[in-house]
């Protein structure tokens, strides 16, 4: 955004002889610019529409965070279908197109050009841009994100049932792990396996799991990330392994994946042959309780268990839902406001928070959201109804920085066109003074 | 040649005029009200308030959006039989209502439910002439005949994905909507046209029957407390003969509570500031054999039922206007009438569309400047008919702030309205300063156009357009930093598209060779308003992540609206780079800009009818075609230019003007001219 008449050169510094300084150029060039924002413009454009009828978390994951993508343009939504099929278009995926935009703006905007008051305004914007896109990509690679779900802590503090009233750890929305849990009589040891590397099981795949020390390896084979346990009957064939009249029923994954239950087989392959084959599925039963029921198995005397489950993330403090509220419109069940009156406990310190829509919680790097809420029973012969919050809990180190990126950007775009307005009513009431 | 043109046209404005048009049904039976409604009465009715879709809000404006909900239309037509001529009755949305409350067999014979496709009809079974007049209507009684049909069909569609559903299907749905809607309000007070039965000596006794069997509902209610007192009396035994048929009344009653969905019509006095919901029937009902003081509701229940079984237009006008006055009182004790007024006011006053023939005045004075380009008096005439229909605009949208307690924009529509105020507004920036009467006449021409689309927008969608906020929105910081910014964006970049659609028709249409002053100017303000556009465009989209990441916990989503933001920023951020790196030049620099105006549109429309992401508040089904039009009638123009550009890729400049050195250099000098 230049303010100069002949392009970049004139705003640039003319930079090194030689390969690196045609590299230089090269990458810090207007041209590649634009071809890179009308790139960016097309996964956007095509990502947007890949969208209908498709988990947002899949859409994103092909085209936003990606090397490579085999877009497609789905011609039915233009109303006319000479082809059946989208029209399919290779393009890069945002990972480098946005790489190389940094770079680009790194060398063209901000290394290369002229640091003098004329373009200023320029520089700030550029500068915005950059923290912006830093903030974008801190954000991607070192931030997570979850949800607790807790149900009203009774007044009197006694505990019902297993619903989950107070917890310092939040659970991945999407994001699944196999523990492996070895029975130490008191305690329980984990070893945890990331859902990344258990994806190759998908299909025919089998992936073998193998730790120096255990008696057996596992493998996982029939990863389906979407699927339901059901009993096999008589009348019909199942492709899949049938483990005590069960087997596991893949079904298509949503458009909100979150709401999708992955499962697997596993298999354990003793030292001696011997093989033990279970189902594990990754249900996630919170708030109403914490138990899980992982698959068992006992070798060489020692008892182990195998559980899919959501990643857990832990809190250096606990959070206890004091009370949950919800307004509605007068006359409506539309909510006017819903908000949840917690007590955040660290060491023997209590605090009282709300938290509601628009205002979260933060706290030691982590934001509390009022995501949503629900509630079990209905009232009255169904027994009570009792409410419960459910909170997103997210962690990101660039939490605040594209907040500060938009002012940085506003100042520089403000000062850089008010700079070129003023040039211009300039020139014109001097054109105007000569006439 | 011209003039053959011109009566080409007519005939097809007025082949145009007539397929909207059609012959207003007459009712199949004589008219049970024998006189209009007094004006008077209509006017004052109109301010009444009642409690709907979680807001107080006049009768008037129930009415309205009720009738265009169903009927799609801001009236009523249909024609009767007088002295053996057929005459034209129009009924204003709230004599419809009056008629549907007061005369409900009436009303239930109007030509309402507005059908546009004939395979709907043919669905449901009606006789039809097929597809010859664009649309049809159906009376209530009409598809209450096909009730248990349409009910069957709209089951079996509601199945389908959206996306999935043909028009018939989607047409089906909304029409069991529909019915649904208006069944509501006809049942609203049907329990008024009825009685209710009393059996038994002591129990009509204790009601104060008298050689009368029969009681209306409000005269019960104000007798309950002797109802109550003997049924309890009684106590325990439900068969005892002094009950009469006590116990099937209360049967009766619950059935009327339980079926009331309608509106809250009885301001009831506050008990706690919390107390926000005014009563309906079913409360009335509730709360008098409870025992609680409902004397207020009651009584205008009383009088609602007294307009009901009036005799004459004249005694029935005295109920409703009693009716009035109580709830009037009511939700004035409440502290909610005040809005209401003003509601009423601004509904009444209508300065948006009044603005519309100020735009009209301020594009045809602009035109006659193009004729007579050196008279500075139709110069400022024009500048003052827009000015004022902009003054109208902003006082429209400050009335809708003033009465929701909301900034400019809440909702789909009030981005007509504040895109439409803020295009003008910023035209006239440019047309003083860059004089050429193109901006001018596009600030007009703009105004003009999107008010009358949200007026079309408004009947379409026919749902409430200040209509409470869902939690997530309601945040009047951001709504007003946010919200307001990403729209003057979007208006900025639409008036952008329409000056470089002006630049491409005057080089296609040979107006103005692209080395002419007024070509190099218009330019200057595409390229001025681009970049105007881009910081409101870039500062609201990252703002709008800001507040996501306040809300939702995260600052991008990939969500199809902020998608939509992202892309015109990052179209316009590519063309002036593209401009800059000499990659396009005047007539690219055009065409950009006309797809970036294509791309707001997508922005700002057409994302909403994708049925997906987290923007969900912002969808519409009536928009699709609207959408359409506009892609294709900017793609007719780029198309335009490309096949001109192709024919003439560098056209002659006129022999007879004098261009200088730097103007022939035009497209590769700019924007060093500046």
């Amino acid at each position: 955004m230049s303010s100069a008449s002949e392009g970049l050169i004139t705003e640039q510094k003319r930079g090194p002889a030689g390969a690196f300084g045609v590299a230089l150029r090269l990458l810090g060039s207007m041209k590649l610019s634009v071809w890179l924002l009308l790139i960016l413009a097309a996964l956007t454009w095509l990502g947007t529409l890949a969208q209908v009828g498709r988990s947002l978390f899949d859409v994103q994951r092909e085209y936003f965070e990606s090397w490579f993508v085999f877009a497609k343009l789905p011609v039915a939504l233009w109303g006319w279908e000479p082809v059946s099929k989208p029209l399919v278009i290779p393009l890069p995926g945002a990972y480098p197109v946005m790489g190389l935009l940094f770079v680009n703006l790194l060398v063209g905007g901000l290394l290369r050009m002229k640091w003098n008051g004329r373009n200023a305004g320029i520089l700030i914007t550029h500068l915005g841009i950059a923290l912006l896109l830093v903030a974008g990509f801190v954000k991607m690679h070192y931030s997570y994100a979850g949800n607790m779900a807790l149900f009203e802590a009774p007044a009197d503090g006694r505990p019902i049932g297993e619903r989950i009233t107070k917890s310092s750890q939040f659970v991945s929305y999407h994001d699944y792990e196999l523990a492996l849990l070895r029975d130490g009589g008191s305690s329980i040891e984990e070893r945890v396996i990331p859902e990344s590397t258990l994806l190759g099981a998908r299909g025919a795949g089998v992936v073998t799991l193998k730790a120096e020390g255990l008696p057996f390896t596992v493998e996982v084979s029939h990863w389906f990330d979407n699927c339901d346990v059901r009993a096999k009957g008589p009348m019909f064939e199942v492709p899949v392994p049938v483990i005590n009249g069960l087997f596991l029923a893949g079904a298509d994954p949503t458009d909100k994946r979150e709401q999708d239950t992955a499962g697997c087989y596993v298999t354990i392959v003793e030292a001696s042959g011997q093989r033990q084959q279970g189902i594990v599925v990754g249900e996630e039963r919170r708030p109403i309780t914490s138990y899980r029921s992982p698959f068992t198995f006992t070798v060489q005397g020692q008892r182990y268990g195998l559980d899919l489950r959501r990643v857990l993330y832990d809190l250096p403090f606990a959070v206890r839902l004091d009370e949950f509220r919800k307004n509605d419109h007068p006359g409506t069940m539309m909510a006017k406001d819903f908000r949840s009156f917690v007590t955040v406990f660290e060491g023997s310190s209590e605090r009282k928070v709300q938290i509601y829509m628009n205002t979260p919680l933060r706290k030691d790097g982590f934001v509390f959201y009022q995501a949503s809420f629900g509630q079990v029973g209905m009232g009255g012969s169904d027994g009570d109804a009792v409410p419960y919050t459910v909170l997103e809990v997210a962690r990101n180190p660039s939490d605040k920085w594209p907040e500060y990126s938009c002012w940085v950007i506003a100042v520089g775009m403000c000062l850089h066109f008010l700079i070129k307005l003023i040039k211009f009513l300039e020139s014109s009431t001097r054109k105007a003074l000569q006439a | 040649m011209k003039s053959r043109s011109v009566a080409f046209l007519l005939l097809l404005l007025a082949a145009l005029l007539a397929s909207c048009s059609r012959p207003a049904p007459s009712l199949p039976s004589k008219p049970l009200r024998t006189e209009p409604w007094d004006p008077a009465l209509v006017e004052s009715l109109a301010s009444t308030p009642l409690q709907d879709g979680g807001r107080s809000k006049p009768l008037a404006t129930l009415a309205s959006f009720a009738l265009y909900h169903v009927h799609g239309r801001r009236d009523l037509q249909y024609t009767i039989a007088v002295d053996g001529k057929e005459q034209k009755v129009t009924l204003e949305p709230t004599e419809w209502l009056l008629d549907v409350w007061c005369f409900p067999d009436q009303a239930a014979d109007y030509p309402l439910f507005r059908i546009e496709n004939s395979a709907v009809l043919d669905a449901l079974g009606f006789a039809n002439e097929g597809q010859s007049l664009r649309f049809d209507f159906l009376s209530y009684k009409q598809l209450l005949g096909a009730a248990e049909r349409l009910d069957s069909l709209s089951g079996q569609y509601r199945r389908i994905e959206q996306r999935d559903r043909n028009l018939v299907q989607e047409h089906i749905i909304n029409l069991d909507d529909k019915l649904g809607a208006y069944h509501r309000l006809h049942q609203q007070l049907g329990v008024l046209h009825s009685d209710i039965r009393v059996e038994g000596d002591e129990l009509r006794a204790a009601l104060g029957l008298k050689g009368t069997e029969q009681i209306r509902l409000g005269t019960f209610l104000q007798r309950a407390d002797a109802f109550v007192a003997l049924v309890r009396g009684v106590g325990q035994n439900p068969a005892d003969p002094k009950l009469g048929n006590a116990m099937r009344i209360i049967d009766v009653l619950s059935d009327i509570a339980a079926s009331d969905r309608g509106p809250h019509l009885f301001p009831q006095p506050r008990t706690t500031p919390e107390d926000e919901t005014w009563d309906a029937l079913r409360e009335v009902i509730d709360g008098t054999l409870r025992g609680r003081d409902t004397k207020a509701e009651v009584s205008m229940l009383v009088h609602l039922q007294d307009a009901i079984a009036a005799k004459d237009m004249a005694s029935r006008g005295a109920a409703l206007r009693a009716w009035h006055t109580e709830v009037v009182a009511g939700a004035s004790a409440r502290g909610e009438f005040g809005k209401v007024v003003l509601e009423t006011y601004y509904y009444r006053a209508s300065w948006q569309y009044h603005s519309i023939h100020w735009f009209l005045l301020g594009f045809v004075l602009a035109a006659f400047c193009w004729l007579l380009p050196r008279n500075r008096w139709l110069w400022w005439g024009s500048v003052l008919a827009t000015g004022t229909g902009l003054g109208m605009l902003v006082y429209d949208v400050v009335l809708r702030c003033m009465i929701t307690g909301r900034p400019p924009i809440t909702n789909l529509y009030d981005t007509f309205l504040f895109i439409a105020a803020v295009g003008v507004a910023t035209s006239l920036v440019v047309e003083f300063i860059l004089p050429r009467r193109i901006a001018l006449a596009l600030a007009a021409l703009l105004g003009a156009l999107l008010v009358m689309f949200a007026r079309m927008f408004e009947v379409t969608k026919g749902e409430d357009t200040m209509a409470p906020l869902i939690a997530v929105l309601d945040s009047n910081f951001w709504l007003a930093t946010h919200v307001t910014i990403i729209n003057t964006g979007y208006s900025a970049g639409l008036v952008a598209a329409l000056l470089a659609n002006a630049w491409i028709l005057a080089r296609g249409l040979r107006i103005a060779h692209p080395s002419d002053s007024i070509a190099k100017a218009l330019i200057r303000m595409t390229y001025g308003v681009t970049c105007f556009s881009l910081v409101f465009s870039v500062v609201g989209t990252i703002l709008g992540g800001v507040w996501a990441n306040d809300s939702w916990g995260r600052f991008w989503g990939w969500d199809p609206k902020e998608n939509g933001a992202l892309l015109i920023c990052l179209s316009q951020i590519a063309l002036l780079h593209a401009r800059m790196s000499g990659m396009v030049r005047d007539f690219g620099f055009a065409v950009w800009s006309s797809i970036t105006g294509m791309i707001v549109l997508f922005s700002w429309f057409h994302v909403n009818l994708l049925g997906v992401g987290l923007h969900a508040y912002g969808f519409s089904s009536g928009l699709r075609e609207a959408v359409w039009t506009g892609y294709c009638i900017e793609a007719a123009i780029i198309g335009l230019g490309f096949v001109d550009y192709v024919l003439r890729p560098n056209p002659v400049a006129p022999a007879d003007k004098d261009v200088s050195d730097k103007e022939v250099r035009g497209d590769a000098a700019w924007p060093a001219t500046e």
